[in-house]
């Protein structure tokens, strides 16, 4: 570990992760750069010639949603710089046996990752979120506070779980799907299926079938 | 100024929401989904029409069907979602159907003795089909007539130009609101409501000025006179129509993603009588909103939305609709605390609304719902 972290973001995740590696005793040299922008929407890397690859790990802040899609790409542009990707694991946060946590994930305050569970890559685990065993959170997935996973849950990529759900044991939930409605969720969830607080029905996206 | 001489009643009362359904919703041509979601083999949606359940399926993915959605043998809806891929067949017994909604086969067919003269005589009720550009169409009437005496054939031709812009992905779905749909149909013909129920949305984007020369052609420097206007006939055609007004937008980072419909930064509006509207914004996404009677006091908001056809099919605008989406819903939320409240304190004994010149269309509205609705029956 080389001790040096360059956070990359924006928005409403970049303070608060900022704030969690510099509790990392990992870490010793924490330095902060924005994305660029001018849309909000796409973004690409600064420049970074004051924080060389051979000195410094770099984790991408950006949080859920459309971002998710940002975030990934951002991450695939630093890999192909040659930077390795930090892991952030909160001092009081809990792995379990056997539990892997992938590159430019993310484990908050309080959060609990069970035996034998899997955060595969990109993907965050906020504050005392609770993941149980023999998961699998694939890639580029933001789980909210307070969230509540049993065993057995899968999620594909780029889901995002809203504050305050839980999944039942054995739950597959679908690429893209987003659940914010705070209730219990079994079963398998179809791909792209958005249960949003504004709606009391979930959008789905019809596609060509 | 122009007293309706339709009662509060229409908005209240079961006996009119009965009729609507005989001379309206079981006897127009009613949009009833996208042409590109029914594609494949097997794809099917459902819907339904003037309270009577409606699948329309595909067995090719070219030529549609449209069939009451209760199977022969226990009247169980034959397709429970509201979109899919599945075959004919009822979850309930296991009755299936073919293309024509012919019986096909039966489960444990020992069980009924049937004979095959029965099985011969079992097909599902067949409504009429038109698919107009990517709109579907279903008409429930015994003696459909021509769509052509519904829509004028320039609106048609209007609507299939518009409508192959789409994209063939679209997020959906549905809510419930406390007011007659009528209400809602008014309500999105209304351009004046939207200063002051819309201010802290998309008020201040459309220009009113044009939103009033444009959309309802009508032009405040021409004197306007209620009695002739009282006097005249309107023809089924005349109560949809088409209407743009200026915007003013920022720059939108999806808008070389598209295969844009038009080049200005417009609001388009199409209104489709009875209760379909959709909307575009600058060509690059629309709305499609249709409002289903459940009740007098209840209606159910069906939304679509889609982007206009992605020039690169990989990139995935998803999460873009889903935001419009909800951009969407908020504005529609402001309108619903306005009608609901409306809806709440509406009774038998109140007055008929009074209507100005620039109101014109609704005044047509009503005076078509007087003459083919009511007509005879009230």
């Amino acid at each position: 570990m080389s001790g040096k972290l360059i956070i990359l973001g924006l928005g409403d995740a970049f303070a608060p992760i900022v704030s969690l590696a510099k509790t990392i005793p990992d870490f010793d040299d924490v330095q902060v750069c924005d994305l660029v922008t001018a849309d909000g929407y796409t973004f690409s890397l600064p420049d970074m010639t004051a924080y060389p690859k051979e000195e410094w790990r770099a984790f991408v802040a950006l949080d859920e949603r459309g971002l998710n899609m940002a975030r990934t790409q951002a991450v695939a542009e630093l890999k192909l710089r040659g930077y390795k990707l930090a892991t952030l694991v909160a001092p009081d946060a809990v792995l379990g046996a056997d539990a892997v946590v992938g590159e430019n994930c993310l484990v908050g305050r309080g959060a609990y990752i069970g035996d034998g569970t899997r955060v595969v890559f990109n993907s965050y685990i906020s504050d005392r979120a609770l993941v149980g065993n023999h998961c699998v959170i694939n890639k580029s997935c933001f789980v909210g506070k307070g969230v509540t996973i049993d065993n057995k849950v899968v999620l594909a990529d780029f889901v995002t779980l809203g504050t305050g759900v839980h999944l039942q044991e054995g739950t597959q939930v679908g690429k893209s799907s987003e659940l914010r409605h705070r209730k219990s969720y079994g079963g398998t969830i179809a791909d792209k299926t958005f249960y949003l607080d504004i709606f009391p029905n979930p959008v789905e996206i019809i596609s060509p079938l | 100024m122009f007293r309706s001489d339709l009662p509060p009643d229409i908005y209240l009362s079961e006996k009119y929401l009965d009729l609507e359904n005989k001379k309206i919703f079981r006897d127009m041509w009613m949009f009833a989904g996208v042409r590109s979601t029914l594609s494949s083999k097997s794809a099917f949606l459902t819907r339904t029409i003037g309270g009577v359940p409606v699948v329309i399926t595909t067995d090719d993915g070219v030529t549609l069907k449209a069939f009451e959605n209760l199977c022969a043998h226990r009247q169980m809806p034959i397709q429970s979602k509201a979109f899919g891929k599945r075959a004919l067949v009822c979850p309930y017994h296991a009755w299936s159907y073919d293309h024509h909604g012919c019986l096909r086969a039966v489960a444990s067919a020992e069980l009924y003795q049937m004979r095959q003269s029965e099985k011969d005589g079992i097909k599902l009720r067949e409504f009429a089909i038109e698919v107009i550009g990517n709109f579907v169409f279903v008409n429930l009437a015994d003696k459909p007539r021509p769509i052509g005496d519904q829509f004028s054939a320039e609106f048609l031709t209007q609507i299939a130009d518009v409508t192959s812009y789409f994209d063939p992905q679209y997020a959906y779905t549905t809510f419930e609101v406390d007011y007659n749909w009528k209400f809602n149909l008014e309500n999105v013909m209304d351009y004046n409501h939207i200063p002051f129920v819309h201010t802290q949305s998309f008020g201040g984007l459309i220009k009113r000025k044009e939103a009033a020369s444009e959309e309802n052609q009508f032009r405040e420097d021409v004197v306007w006179d209620a009695e002739e206007a009282r006097k005249a006939t309107v023809a089924l055609p005349e109560l949809s129509y088409y209407g743009t007004a200026e915007m003013s937008l920022k720059p939108r980072w999806y808008t070389d993603l598209v295969r844009r419909y038009g080049d200005r930064d417009l609001y388009y509006s199409w209104h489709l009588y009875p209760n379909v509207n959709f909307c575009s914004v600058a060509g690059e996404w629309f709305l499609i909103q249709q409002y289903e009677p459940i009740s007098p006091k209840r209606m159910r908001y069906h939304l679509w939305v889609t982007t206009a056809e992605r020039l690169n099919k990989k990139r995935d605008l998803t999460a873009l609709m889903v935001g419009l989406m909800q951009a969407e819903k908020k504005i529609i939320d402001e309108d619903v605390v306005f009608l609901n409240n409306l809806q709440r304190n509406l009774h038998t004994g109140a007055s008929s609304a009074l209507h100005g010149a620039y109101e014109y269309r609704l005044i047509r509205l009503g005076k078509w719902y007087r003459d083919n609705v009511l007509a005879g029956e009230v």
